[in-house]
C-alpha cells in the first residue's frame, strides 16, 4: 500500500511541476449547458464567415447550468468572459458593447443589438382551457403584461406581427377587461423556463392582486426548464397548464405567443479594460482562437 | 397462534421482498427507458463515442442531428475518482491512524463527532465552498480559473474523507489488543508497533474503506458540477474543463429533448454499472478481510515481523508525523468550510429574521425559507413512514428468520448492497421515470418522498440488523423457554432491546433527507414558493433551495444563510442521535434486567 501511495504522490508532483511552467493566464470562457435557451440564442448570433458558434466552442470552456454560477465566476475572475440574460445582470460584473452597441430597449427592439431571444407563453391546442387559464392568458397578452416585463428587465414587444410565430396570424395587444369575479377553474399550473422566473412571478402577483386573492391559492408554479414546460403543455389533460419557453416553439399541439424579448448581455470582470467587442472577436474568443486578453485591443 | 406466527413471518419476508423489488426495478426501469436511446444512437457510439453535442429537437422517428457519445465523461468520472482517492485516501488513511493511536483521549469523541458532521454536510454546500473559495485560490497557480481535475479531486477527496476515516478507524480498532501488547513486549516502541503490526493487520478493512469511498466519489453530482468546468472533453492535466457522468445528468436533464433524455438515462445506466462493479469488488474484499484476519491470528508471524521491523524504525517515524499532519489538516479543512459558510451566512440571518419565518410573497425580494423547511419536514416524515417499517421488517427477517447462507437471505443482502451503492442522482432519474409519471407527470412531494424512502432503506436495514445482532441470545432463549412464541419474542423482547440502534438509524436518516438534493431536483421540484397545501404539490427542500438560490444569482447572501441553517440542522440531528442512543441504552439496560427477572 505504501508503494502505491508513493507512486501517486510522485504523479501529483509531476503534474504540478508541469502546470507551473505555463503561467500566462488564458481567457476563461464561460458558457451555458448545451440545451439552455440562453446558449442557443447566443450560439446562433455569434458567427464568422457564416459559421455559427454551435459545435465549435473551445474545449477549455467552463460550462455552468445556472445564471448565478456564470455571474459569480465572472465576478471572481479577471480573465473571465460569459453571458447572461439581461434581467439577471447585476453590479458584480460589467456588460460590454457589441459592435459598439449597448443592450437597451431601443437597440433590442430595432434589432441593432443582435444577441436576443423571445420569451414564449405556451398553452395546449388539444384540450379546451378552463375559464381561469383562458383569462390569465388574456391578461398576459394584454398591455398589462408590460409592467411585468419591465419589472423583470425584459423588453415588451409592441409589434403584433412579431408577437406571433413566423408565418402565423399577428397577435394584437388587447386591453384586459377585469371580470366581475375570479373566473372558475382549478389552480393554474405553470411549468417551464427558469429564465422567466422573475417575469412570471411578477405577473402572478399582479393578476392575484387584481382579484384580491392569494396568488398561492390559484397558481401552482414549478420551473425546471423549457423542455419540461413544453412536455407538460403537450400532456395537458385538464386545460390548466401554461408553459414558458425561452426559445421559439414549433410543436404542432402547442399554441404560443411571444410576450417579450430578452437581450443576452456579454459580461466581463469589472477590473478589465474591455468595453467593446465585435461579433467576430466574440467568435474568436469563444472558439479559443483568441487566448489572452492582450490580443483583443 | 400458529397462523399469527405465519402471518408475522410473511410480513417480515414481505419487507425483504420489497427491498429486492426496489433494487431490481431500478435496473429494469432505467434500462427500459434508455433502451430506445441505446438502439437509436447505437450502443458502441453511445459508450465509446467522444463527441457529445445533443440536439433538443432530436426524436426517435427522425434521423439524429446531434451526437451522443459519453466516453469522455466515463474517463472524466474515472480519473476524477482516482484523484479523489489519492487525496481523500492518503488523508483519510493517516487521519484514521491518528485518531486511533495518536489522538489525545479527551479529543477523540469530539473528533469522531466532527467527522460525522463532515459526512452530513450537503454536497451542495461543498460545491458552493468549492466555487467561492477553492477556485479563486487555485486560479493563482492555474492557467484558467482553477476549475478542472484538481479542484474536483480536492472537493471529492474531502467528501469521501468521512467514509474512509470511519471505516478505517473501525478496522484499526478491531485489531486484537494482544497484537499491540505482544509487539511492545518484544521491545518495539509505540510508533513502529502501529505501523508494522496494527496497520498491516487492518489492511483489508482499510482497503474496503477506500473502495467504498470510490463508490461515493463516482456517484457524487451536485458538488462536481460546480467545480469541474463541465466541457464534454477528456480531462487534460490538472486544470481544464472536463465533465463527469453525474454532471452530465444534472446539467442537461431540465432542458433535454426526447433522444437526449434517453441518452441521459443511459448515462445513468453506465454510472450504475460502474458503481455496481465497485460494489462487487467491495464485497469480495470484505469477505477476503475476514479470512485474512483469521490467518494472521498466528503469533509466530507477528514475532518474526516484529523482529524485522526493529531494524527500520525510521520509516515508521515518517508515518507518525504524517498521521499527525493529516489529523490537523482534516481539522483545518473542516474549520475552513464551516467558518467560511458561517461568516458569509450569519449576517443575513441576523439582519433579516423574516428569512426564516417570513410569509412567502410572489415577486417579493424578501426570500423566506419557511416553506422549504416545511417541505423538508414533510419529505422526512413521509419517507420515514414508508422506509422505517419496511427496513425494520427486512432486518428482522435477515437476523431472526433467514438461514445464514440461505438463498433468499443472500439475495436480500445483495439487493441491500446494491441499493446502498446507487448514486443519488440515479435515484433521481429512477424517481423521475416512475413515481413522477405515476402521479400525473409533474413533480410532487409524494414522488420525492417515495424516491428518498428507497435511498433510506439500506441505512435502516443495516443499522437495525446491527442492533438486532447485539441483542443477547440469552434474552431470546429466555423468552422462548418461558413459552412465548417467536413473534411474541421479537415484538416484546428483541425490538425493545434494539430500540436505541433503530432510533439512531431513523434520526440519521432524517439527516440524509435534509442533505440530499440530486434525487429531489427532478422528482419533487425546485422552485422556492408557498407552503405546500398537499403532498401532491411540488416544493423545494432546504438543500434544493440552496442549490436554487445560489444558481440564479439574485440571492447569494440568502444561499449562504440557507447553508448555515442546513449545517446547524445536520449538526443538531447528529447530536440528538448520539444522545438518544446513550440515554436509551442506559435505561434499557435497567429495563431488560427487570423484565427478565419478572418473567
Amino acid at each position: 500500500m505504501k508503494r502505491v501511495f508513493a507512486i501517486l504522490l510522485a504523479i501529483i508532483f509531476l503534474c504540478l511541476a508541469s502546470c507551473a511552467c505555463h503561467m500566462e493566464k488564458n481567457i476563461t470562457v464561460i458558457v451555458r449547458e448545451e440545451s439552455s435557451g440562453t446558449r442557443e440564442a447566443f450560439d446562433k448570433v455569434i458567427s464568422k464567415n457564416g459559421i455559427s458558434l454551435k459545435g465549435n466552442i473551445t474545449k477549455d470552456a467552463i460550462i455552468h447550468n445556472k445564471t448565478g454560477l456564470v455571474l459569480s465566476s465572472v465576478a471572481s475572475d479577471e480573465n473571465a468572459i460569459g453571458y447572461v440574460s439581461i434581467g439577471s445582470l447585476n453590479d458584480s460584473v460589467k456588460a460590454v458593447e457589441i459592435n459598439g452597441i449597448m443592450p437597451s430597449n431601443e437597440t433590442v427592439l430595432n434589432g441593432s443589438y443582435k444577441i436576443q431571444r423571445p420569451f414564449v407563453i405556451m398553452s395546449s391546442k388539444k384540450v379546451p382551457l378552463t375559464l381561469r387559464t383562458e383569462d390569465f392568458l388574456k391578461y398576459l397578452k394584454s398591455d398589462l403584461a408590460k409592467t411585468h416585463t419591465e419589472a423583470s428587465g425584459t423588453i415588451f414587444i409592441e409589434d403584433a406581427q412579431k408577437r406571433a410565430n413566423e408565418g402565423s396570424e399577428p397577435i394584437e395587444i388587447l386591453t384586459y377587461e377585469k371580470q366581475n369575479s375570479l373566473p372558475n377553474g382549478g389552480k393554474i399550473v405553470i411549468r417551464g423556463s427558469t429564465s422567466m422566473e422573475k417575469f412570471i412571478n411578477s405577473a402572478i402577483k399582479g393578476y392575484a392582486e387584481l382579484y384580491d386573492v392569494d396568488a398561492n391559492d390559484i397558481f401552482d408554479i414549478e420551473l425546471q426548464g423549457s423542455s419540461i414546460g413544453k412536455a407538460t403543455v403537450e400532456n395537458d389533460m385538464t386545460g390548466n397548464v401554461i408553459g414558458l419557453s425561452s426559445a421559439s416553439v414549433n410543436e404542432k399541439d402547442i399554441e404560443s405567443f411571444y410576450v417579450c424579448l430578452d437581450a443576452i448581455a456579454v459580461i466581463v470582470n469589472k477590473n478589465t479594460q474591455i468595453t467593446n467587442l465585435t461579433i467576430e472577436q466574440l467568435y474568436d474568443i469563444f472558439t479559443g482562437k483568441i487566448k489572452g486578453l492582450s490580443e483583443i485591443q | 397462534m400458529v397462523t399469527k406466527e405465519k402471518l408475522g413471518k410473511a410480513l417480515f419476508v414481505l419487507g425483504a421482498i420489497i427491498c429486492i423489488i426496489s433494487a431490481i426495478s431500478i435496473f429494469v426501469f432505467l434500462i427500459i427507458k434508455s433502451a430506445p436511446a441505446f438502439i437509436k444512437i447505437g450502443v458502441l457510439d453511445l459508450v465509446f463515442g467522444d463527441n457529445w453535442s445533443p440536439s433538443v429537437s432530436d426524436n426517435y422517428n427522425n434521423a439524429l442531428k446531434g451526437s451522443y457519445g459519453i466516453f469522455t465523461m466515463i474517463i472524466g468520472t474515472i480519473v476524477s475518482t482516482l484523484g479523489a482517492l489519492t487525496i481523500g485516501g492518503v488523508l483519510g488513511y493517516f487521519t484514521s491512524i491518528f485518531l486511533v493511536f495518536y489522538c489525545p483521549k479527551k479529543l477523540k469523541p469530539i473528533a469522531i463527532m466532527i467527522i460525522n458532521l463532515l459526512a452530513g454536510i450537503p454536497s451542495v454546500v461543498y460545491g458552493f465552498f468549492g466555487i467561492s473559495f477553492l477556485l479563486p485560490f487555485l486560479s493563482k497557480i492555474a492557467p484558467n480559473n482553477g476549475s478542472g481535475l484538481l479542484a474536483t479531486s480536492i472537493i471529492l477527496g474531502i467528501m469521501i474523507l468521512p467514509t474512509i476515516i470511519s471505516l478505517s478507524r473501525v478496522a484499526l480498532e478491531s485489531v486484537p489488543r494482544q497484537y499491540y501488547e505482544g509487539s511492545v513486549a518484544i521491545g518495539a516502541n509505540h510508533t513502529s508497533t502501529v505501523f508494522k503490526i496494527m496497520v498491516p493487520s487492518a489492511r483489508g478493512g482499510i482497503l474496503a474503506s477506500l473502495v467504498l469511498g470510490t463508490g461515493r466519489a463516482l456517484g457524487e453530482a451536485m458538488a462536481v458540477v460546480m467545480v469541474a468546468g463541465n466541457f464534454p472533453t477528456y480531462p487534460n492535466g490538472l486544470f481544464g474543463s472536463f465533465r463527469t457522468l453525474t454532471a452530465n445528468i444534472v446539467l442537461e436533464m431540465g432542458y433535454a429533448g426526447e433522444v437526449q433524455e434517453g441518452a441521459l438515462i443511459a448515462t445513468g445506466v453506465i454510472l450504475l454499472m460502474l458503481v455496481t462493479t465497485i460494489n462487487i469488488i467491495f464485497n469480495k474484499i470484505s469477505i477476503g478481510t475476514v479470512k485474512a484476519i483469521a490467518t494472521t491470528q498466528n503469533s509466530n508471524k507477528i514475532k518474526t515481523k516484529t523482529e524485522s521491523i526493529l531494524r527500520k524504525i525510521n520509516f515508521s517515524k515518517i508515518g507518525e508525523i504524517a498521521s499527525k499532519i493529516a489529523g490537523i489538516t482534516v481539522a483545518i479543512i473542516l474549520f475552513m468550510i464551516v467558518s467560511f459558510i458561517f461568516v458569509k451566512g450569519l449576517p443575513t440571518i441576523i439582519n433579516h429574521p423574516w428569512f426564516i419565518f417570513g410569509k412567502f410573497q410572489f415577486g417579493s425580494e424578501e426570500i423566506t425559507i419557511l416553506p422549504s423547511l416545511i417541505c423538508t419536514v414533510l419529505v422526512a416524515v413521509i419517507s420515514l413512514i414508508i422506509a422505517t417499517p419496511i427496513g425494520i421488517m427486512t432486518a428482522i427477517y435477515l437476523n431472526e428468520y433467514a438461514k445464514k447462507e440461505g438463498r433468499l437471505a443472500t439475495i436480500v443482502r445483495g439487493a441491500i448492497n446494491i441499493l446502498a451503492g446507487v448514486p443519488s442522482i440515479v435515484y433521481g432519474l429512477f424517481g423521475m421515470i416512475t413515481f413522477v409519471k405515476i402521479f400525473g407527470g409533474t413533480s410532487s412531494i409524494l414522488s420525492g418522498a417515495l424516491t428518498i424512502s428507497i435511498i433510506l432503506l439500506p441505512t435502516i436495514v443495516r443499522s437495525t440488523e446491527e442492533s438486532l445482532k447485539r441483542v443477547l441470545d440469552s434474552l431470546r432463549q429466555g423468552s422462548l423457554a418461558l413459552g412465548a412464541g417467536k413473534l411474541r419474542t421479537i415484538l416484546k423482547v428483541i425490538i425493545p432491546s434494539a430500540l436505541p440502534g433503530i432510533l439512531s438509524a431513523v434520526i440519521l436518516s432524517i439527516g440524509r433527507v435534509v442533505s440530499e438534493s440530486a434525487p429531489l431536483l427532478y422528482t419533487m421540484g425546485s422552485v422556492i414558493k408557498q407552503i405546500p397545501s398537499s403532498v401532491f404539490d411540488s416544493g423545494a427542500t432546504l438543500s434544493v433551495a440552496l442549490y436554487q438560490l445560489s444558481g440564479e444569482g439574485w440571492y447569494i447572501n440568502e444561499a449562504y444563510a440557507t447553508a448555515v441553517v442546513l449545517i446547524i440542522l445536520v449538526f443538531a440531528l447528529n447530536l440528538i442521535a448520539e444522545l438518544t442512543v446513550k440515554g436509551l441504552s442506559k435505561r434499557l439496560k435497567g429495563d431488560t434486567n427487570e423484565g427478565k427477572s419478572k418473567k
